[in-house]
C-alpha cells in the first residue's frame, strides 16, 4: 500500500508542477503584456520598463520559472497594487469565510442529493424517480449567478424570510473574537448565541445556490450506485436471512453505495470554487472568491496568478486525498492495484 | 457493450427516439430552440443595440414581449441574438474541444508510451484548474471578450474527450474484430481510422452534448463577471448582470429572461446526454464533463 500511495503522490507532484507551468505559459506568454498589467494603462513607458526589469520580464523564460516557482515555494505569491497587501496575506484573511460557506454547501448537497436519491430508489415509484431526475437535470441547468438573484428576490426581498446580500452577518452585529475564524464556531465558543444563529442563517441562502451544481451529480451517481447495489447478491443474502427490506436498505445497500462517493471529492472541490467565486460576488461575501472578481476587474494580475494556482493545488491535494481515502476504506481496490 | 460500438450515427438517433420520450421531447425542444434562435433575429423587427430612452424599463407588453432594459433596448430582440452568441460560442467550444481531444486521444490511445504519458500528464495538469479559472487566466492573458473565454474553455474541454476517447482506443484494439484485421494485414493507420474511429463517433456526440451545456454556462458565467462579452454586444450571462441593479427592485424581465434561456438551453441539453448515454452504454461508465 505504501508503494501506491508513494506513487500517487508523484502523480499529484507532476500535475500540481505541470499545472504551475501551464497557468505561468498562459499568463506570460499570451499576447499581452504583465508589466502593463500590474502598472495599470495610465503609467509611462519608463515605469513600465523599470516594472518589466523589477519583475524579471527581461531575463530569458526558463529563469523567469524558476524565479516564479523559488518565491512560490518560500509561500510568496506576489503583492497586490490595487489593494496595497501581499497576495498570501489577502487570501488567508479571506479564506475562512469562504471554508464556512465551502463547508455549508457541502453538507446541504450531501444530505439533500443521498436522502433524495435513497429516497427515490427505496420506494420504487416512477413518479419519485422522475422528479429527482427533472430537479437534478434543472439543477444541472441552472446558472448559479442567476439563481442566487431569483433567490434573494423571493426569498429574502418578497418574503423575508432570508436575509439580504448583507455578508457573513447583520450590519447591527459585531462578529465573534477570531479563534477560527468561522462565525458560526467563534460565536458557539464565545457562548454569543444570537450571533452563531444571525452567521448561521446567513449561511443557507448562498450555501444552497452553491449546493445545487454538486447536488446535480451527486444525486445522479448516488442513485445509479444504489439501483446497481440493490441488484448485487449481497442484498439479496441479506434478505433471504429474513431482514426487512428497510434493514436491508439501509443497513447494507445504502453503506456500501456511500464508498464510491468518494471517488467524485475533487469534482466536489472545483464545483465549491466556481461557485464561491460566481455566488460570493452576489451575496456580498468576503471570501476568496468576491477577492478574484474584484482582482480582475481592476485587472490585479499577482491576485489572479495567485489565485488560480492555488485553485490547481487544492484540487490535486483533495483529489489525492481522496485517493488515499478510497484505498484505505476499499480493501478491493488495494488487490486491485497489483 | 455491443450497443455503443456498432451504431451509425442515423441509425442511433432513430432508435434513441423510439425508445425513449423524454429524449424525444428534449431533442425537439433543441431543434426549436435553434430554429428560434437562427431565425428569429431575422424575423423580429426590433434591432438588439437601438437606444430608446422614451421606453426605459418598461415590461413585458405587446411592443415588447419581453420588455426593455434600462436603456430602452427591446429584451425579445436581444435575448435572441445574446442566445445566438451564448449557443453559437458554446457549440464552437464543444467542436474545437472535440477536435484537438480526438487528434489527442487517438495519438495517445493508438501509440502509447511516451506519448501517451506526456498527453496524460498534460491533460491532468489543465484539468485541475476549474474551467472557469482556466478562462480568467486567458482573459487576463489577452482582452475580456468572448474570443478570450471561447479559447480559455476549449482548452479546458479537450481534455475531457482525450480521456475518454483513449480509453476507447484501447478498449476496442483489445476487441477480437480488431486483432483478425490486424492478423489480415492492416496497417495500424487503416485500423484505426477505417475500424476504430467510426465506433468513437457517439462518444464524441456524447460528450459534445455534454461539454456544450457546461460551456455554455460558464461562457455565461464569465459574461456576468464582466470577462466575456463586451457591451454593448447581447450575450446572456452579460445580459444579467445588466438586470442585476434593477432585479431586486421590480424590474426582473431584464435578468430573468436571459437567466430562464440558459436554464432551459441547458437542461435539455443535459436530460439529452444523460438520456442517450443509458441507452448506449447501461453500466454508466462513462466520464462526463461537470
Amino acid at each position: 500500500m505504501t508503494t501506491l500511495i508513494l506513487r500517487r503522490l508523484g502523480v499529484a507532484l507532476a500535475t500540481v508542477f505541470g499545472a504551475s507551468m501551464f497557468s505561468f505559459l498562459v499568463l506570460r506568454k499570451l499576447p499581452g503584456d504583465p508589466a502593463r498589467l500590474v502598472g495599470g494603462e495610465l503609467a509611462d513607458e519608463t515605469t513600465i520598463a523599470n516594472l518589466r526589469a523589477a519583475m524579471g520580464l527581461n531575463k530569458p523564460l526558463p529563469a523567469q520559472y524558476w524565479d516564479y516557482l523559488t518565491h512560490l515555494v518560500r509561500g510568496d505569491l506576489g503583492f497586490s497594487y490595487s489593494m496595497g497587501q501581499p497576495v498570501a496575506t489577502l487570501v488567508r484573511t479571506r479564506l475562512p469565510a469562504s471554508i464556512e460557506l465551502g463547508i455549508t454547501a457541502v453538507l446541504i448537497a450531501v444530505i439533500w442529493a443521498t436522502s433524495y436519491a435513497a429516497f427515490a430508489v427505496y420506494r420504487r415509484r416512477r413518479g419519485v424517480d422522475t422528479s429527482l431526475r427533472v430537479t437534478s437535470s434543472i439543477a444541472m441547468g441552472s446558472p448559479s449567478f442567476w439563481l442566487a438573484l431569483v433567490l434573494i428576490l423571493v426569498l429574502s426581498v418578497k418574503l423575508g424570510i432570508f436575509p439580504g446580500p448583507e455578508g457573513r452577518l447583520s450590519p447591527s452585529l459585531s462578529p465573534p473574537p477570531t479563534r477560527t475564524g468561522l462565525y458560526t464556531l467563534d460565536a458557539l465558543l464565545a457562548g454569543q448565541f444570537s450571533t452563531f444563529f444571525n452567521a448561521l442563517w446567513h449561511l443557507i441562502l448562498p450555501g444552497f445556490t452553491i449546493a445545487v451544481g454538486p447536488f446535480a451529480f451527486i444525486s445522479r451517481l448516488f442513485r445509479s450506485q444504489l439501483r446497481n447495489s440493490v441488484r448485487e447478491p449481497f442484498a439479496l443474502v441479506a434478505r433471504s436471512r429474513g431482514l426487512t427490506r428497510r434493514k436491508v436498505f439501509l443497513r447494507h445497500v445504502v453503506p456500501n453505495s456511500l464508498l464510491p462517493l468518494v471517488a467524485v471529492t475533487s469534482m466536489l472541490v472545483a464545483e465549491l470554487m466556481t461557485g464561491s467565486v460566481l455566488v460570493e460576488k452576489v451575496f456580498a461575501w468576503p471570501g476568496v472568491g468576491s477577492l478574484t472578481v474584484d482582482a480582475i476587474l481592476q485587472k490585479d494580475f499577482s491576485v489572479v496568478q495567485g489565485v488560480i494556482l492555488l485553485s490547481a493545488v487544492l484540487y490535486v491535494t483533495a483529489s489525492f486525498l481522496a485517493d488515499i481515502a478510497y484505498v484505505v476504506i476499499d480493501p478491493r481496490v488495494r488487490v486491485g492495484a497489483h | 457493450m455491443t450497443v455503443a460500438t456498432v451504431a451509425a450515427p442515423r441509425r442511433l438517433l432513430r432508435r434513441l427516439s423510439s425508445k425513449d420520450s423524454v429524449l424525444t421531447a428534449a431533442l425537439v425542444g433543441v431543434a426549436l430552440l435553434v430554429l428560434i434562435v437562427v431565425f428569429g433575429p431575422m424575423i423580429w423587427h426590433l434591432q438588439p443595440n437601438a437606444v430608446d430612452l422614451s421606453a426605459q424599463l418598461t415590461g413585458p407588453s405587446g411592443a415588447h414581449p419581453l420588455g426593455t432594459d434600462g436603456l430602452g433596448r427591446d429584451m425579445l430582440a436581444r435575448v435572441l441574438v445574446g442566445a445566438r452568441t451564448s449557443l453559437g460560442a458554446g457549440l464552437i467550444i464543444a467542436l474545437a474541444g472535440a477536435v484537438l481531444g480526438c487528434i489527442t486521444g487517438l495519438l495517445a490511445g493508438a501509440l502509447g508510451g511516451w506519448v501517451d504519458t506526456a498527453l496524460t500528464w498534460l491533460t491532468n495538469s489543465i484539468l485541475c484548474f476549474p474551467s472557469i479559472m482556466l478562462a480568467m487566466a486567458v482573459v487576463m492573458a489577452m482582452q475580456p471578450g468572448v474570443t478570450a473565454v471561447v479559447i480559455g474553455l476549449s482548452i479546458h474541454s479537450f481534455p475531457w474527450y482525450m480521456r475518454t476517447l483513449r480509453g476507447e482506443v484501447l478498449r476496442i484494439s483489445s476487441l477480437d474484430f480488431v486483432k483478425s484485421t490486424n492478423a489480415i494485414g492492416a496497417t495500424r493507420r487503416r485500423i484505426l481510422f477505417v475500424h476504430i474511429f467510426p465506433h468513437l463517433i457517439s462518444t464524441i456526440l456524447l460528450q459534445m452534448a455534454a461539454v456544450f451545456g457546461a460551456s455554455v454556462l460558464a461562457l455565461a458565467a464569465l459574461g456576468f463577471l464582466g470577462m466575456g462579452a463586451q457591451p454593448p454586444t447581447a450575450e446572456l450571462g452579460a445580459m444579467i448582470t445588466d438586470g442585476q441593479q434593477y432585479f431586486l427592485t421590480g424590474q426582473w424581465w431584464i435578468s430573468g429572461f436571459p437567466g430562464l434561456v440558459l436554464l432551459i438551453a441547458v437542461s435539455l441539453t443535459t436530460v439529452i446526454a444523460d438520456r442517450a448515454r443509458d441507452l448506449l452504454d447501461p453500466r454508466g461508465k462513462f466520464v462526463v464533463a461537470e
